[in-house]
């Protein structure tokens, strides 16, 4: 089965994107009729005494599902206005933007969207006895470290 | 883009000089004079018309009413679904449009009105049909052979979900044989196996067919949508397999938000749409019943 947390947590995160979401509409968020709706499930599930209910699992999974599906939904929409809403050209012109170096398409070299620090160290392409200094990282040349709670942890 | 800014600086001073009786009186009951930008908004965006969106059960099944008017589907048809929740969820995406109306986020009515409209006309065996005909190209199947790093990530993450729908008793009720493969021409799948999976998705109706045949059409893997379908894999992990050799990339050679997030971001949103499109289409409501009167 897979691994969903505990059923508090995705209830919370699902209140909060149902908050941001009101924001918008400037309507309080417990008046929604999504609001209602996991409520009444959330707590309908918690009378029963079955731990290993299928049902609960299934309410679970889906409310897990629903709270990705909000959540990818923010954070895509932002990502547009912030960098596809005014278009390519704009964003140039933003003062973040470095334009007295030529444009390059190559991976960021400072900050929070650098390359690794291995793969920096050389201009040239590792040759493939260097991969194994990928290794270090706790999924060998694996994903990313924030993605890494998505392994999944057995059967 | 640059042409359009070009169209931009000579339409709108014709635009705003046009006498009031003209062409662009009738476009919209908003402000008389709009502001350039607005008024060379491409046609598919609409600002939201409504203020309250509500639920009601009809005939069919639940309808979305925008303020008054019901919503109908790019044909037409009244807007119905057969699911509570669904509905809910649909009406929510509505409410939660400010200012414009973004189509493109709204993933659930957009395959709510596929499955209404059916604008392919696809009967049940030829979706099923173009379901199964992913697994030949199943992106779990196709291995690399270097770097070998690589290699061993897809060994390590992919081969426990083959390991899983050969052996679980769900989808194959009986034992079946996906290969791996490294080849180019992809995997080699018995008959047996296709015939055992087309008689299993059988077993779902067509809506919940739509959403299956949409998720492994966006993951790329009809193995990993069953995964999400038996609630093995949550919708994060499958989007992270489906991915796996892009995150591998990332992290060798740096993360570039604007590009890799954003597809990241998308692809999640349009498979947890799906995903729950499958799920609240395939649920029966004596099911409902019973946890309503615990």
């Amino acid at each position: 089965m897979a691994a969903l947390g505990s059923p508090a947590r995705t209830l919370r995160g699902l209140l909060r994107e149902l908050r941001y979401l009101s924001a918008a509409t400037g309507r309080p968020y417990r008046d929604t009729a999504a609001y209602r709706y996991l409520v009444k499930a959330f707590r309908a599930h918690r009378v029963t005494s079955e731990k290993l209910c299928r049902a609960q699992h299934e309410l679970h999974f889906q409310a897990a599902t629903y709270l990705c599906l909000l959540r990818s939904i923010r954070e895509h929409v932002a990502l547009h206005q912030e960098f596809h809403g005014k278009g390519y050209y704009f964003w140039m012109l933003s003062p973040e933007v470095d334009t007295s170096q030529p444009r390059s398409l190559k991976a960021p070299r400072n900050g929070r969207n650098a390359a690794p620090a291995a793969a920096r160290q050389g201009c040239s392409r590792p040759e493939k006895g260097h991969e194994n200094q990928d290794a270090s990282t706790p999924l060998g040349a694996g994903v990313r470290p924030e993605h890494a709670h998505l392994r999944r942890q057995g059967g | 883009m640059w042409r359009s800014c070009l169209r931009l600086r000579d339409g709108g001073r014709r635009l705003l000089n046009r006498p009031a009786g003209g062409p662009c009186a009738s476009m919209s009951p908003g402000p008389t004079i709009p502001s350039p930008a607005r008024a060379y908004a491409p046609p598919t965006e609409r600002k939201r018309f409504y203020q309250n969106v509500s639920i009601t059960q009809g005939e069919g099944g639940f309808e979305i009413n925008l303020d008054q008017r019901k919503l109908k589907t790019p044909q037409a048809k009244l807007f119905t679904v057969p699911s509570e929740a669904l509905a809910i969820a649909v009406a929510t995406e509505w409410d939660s449009q400010q200012d414009t109306i973004k189509y493109y986020t709204m993933h659930l009515t957009t395959l709510c009105n596929t499955s209404l409209d059916n604008p392919t006309q696809r009967n049940k065996d030829q979706l099923i049909r173009a379901a199964v005909k992913f697994l030949d190209t199943d992106t779990i199947c196709y291995r690399v052979e270097e770097p070998e790093t690589l290699v061993e990530l897809q060994r390590n993450e992919w081969d426990p979900i083959i390991e899983w729908a050969e052996k679980s008793p769900f989808p194959f009720r009986y034992g079946v044989e996906i290969n791996s493969s490294t080849s180019i021409m992809g995997p080699s799948i018995p008959a047996k196996t296709r015939e055992v999976l087309v008689s299993h998705l059988a077993s779902y109706n067509t809506w919940a067919l739509q959403g299956i045949e949409f998720v492994a059409a966006q993951l790329k893997s009809l193995v990993l949508t069953l995964g999400l379908i038996d609630l093995h894999l949550t919708v994060e992990q499958a989007v992270l397999l489906s991915r796996l050799e892009e995150e591998y990339q990332i992290q060798k050679w740096g993360n570039i938000e604007w590009a890799h997030d954003y597809e990241l971001q998308e692809l999640r949103a349009r498979t947890a749409a799906g995903t729950l499109f499958i799920h609240l289409c395939s649920e029966s409501t004596t099911v409902k019943h019973k946890l309503l009167n615990e």
